[in-house]
């Protein structure tokens, strides 16, 4: 069975977030993320990213773009086996959600 | 909210599908070519040359694939995943990536000569990665079929 590298770099991965986020400022509270199967079996790597309410509802284009850029950035991860998806919310949408997986 | 995730991503589809199937040299072929298209198929088949240090086109290109993907994986769950508990940030990011995937792909067919010539070596790519079936005269049914992963 297949599996890519990324799933074996997590402390790479970890690391590469932690500088986006820096690049990126504070618009971005945090970023986690999983690897697996998407929908068509193809291996992915799944970033959660938390905005600020403002950014989130305001300059949402702005602020996905910077944060899409700025991961991409700091790691070759289709070098790594796996494609991006990249999904967001509020702080306040989580907090209403209050799901772990964002936490 | 799960409606408008799911009729971004078809304003996507559609739009590659259209401005496929009007250059189809067999007009009474469109309406079925346009019915063939595989939605998995349509988010591979495109990476650079130089993958590290792509042309300002090729960006573009790689752009629509990753929002067109993103759109595409949103809709599966948007209609298929009952657990997922969206937000207006979702409905929001799924209008975002649709008017990226628009502005962008009108940008590479309208940029000028060296885009214009680009865009014929793209569509010549994707054609052979399936993204768009090949022309075929004989056999297009199992050729369009094959390509488009449609069975």
């Amino acid at each position: 069975m297949y599996v890519p590298s990324a799933v074996t770099k997590h402390a790479e991965i970890e690391a590469a977030i932690a500088r986006a986020q820096l690049s990126i400022g504070p618009d971005t509270v945090r970023i986690r993320y999983e690897i697996g199967e998407d929908w068509s079996g193809q291996w992915a790597i799944f970033f959660r990213i938390v905005l600020t309410d403002d950014s989130a509802r305001h300059r949402l284009r702005d602020v996905a773009t910077r944060v899409v850029w700025g991961l991409a950035q700091q790691l070759d991860f289709p070098g790594m086996g796996v494609f991006l998806y990249h999904n967001f919310r509020s702080v306040s949408e989580q907090a209403m959600l209050q799901e772990p997986a964002w936490a | 909210m799960r409606r408008s995730i799911s009729t971004a991503y078809y304003a996507a589809f559609h739009l590659f599908i259209e401005d496929f199937v009007e250059h189809w040299e067999f007009p009474d072929q469109r309406a079925r070519l346009g019915r063939m298209f595989g939605h998995g198929k349509m988010s591979t088949g495109f990476t650079p040359k130089d993958k590290k240090n792509p042309t300002h086109p090729e960006q573009e290109l790689q752009d629509v694939i990753t929002a067109f993907s993103q759109l595409q994986k949103d809709r599966e769950r948007a209609d298929y995943d009952g657990g997922w508990r969206l937000v207006d940030t979702d409905v929001r990011n799924a209008i975002r990536l649709a008017e990226d995937v628009f502005a962008k792909w009108r940008e590479i067919k309208a940029g000028g000569s060296r885009a214009a010539s680009f865009a014929f070596n793209v569509r010549r790519k994707i054609r052979l990665n399936g993204l768009y079936p090949a022309p075929c005269t004989p056999g297009l049914d199992h050729n369009i079929r094959k390509l488009s992963g449609f069975s």
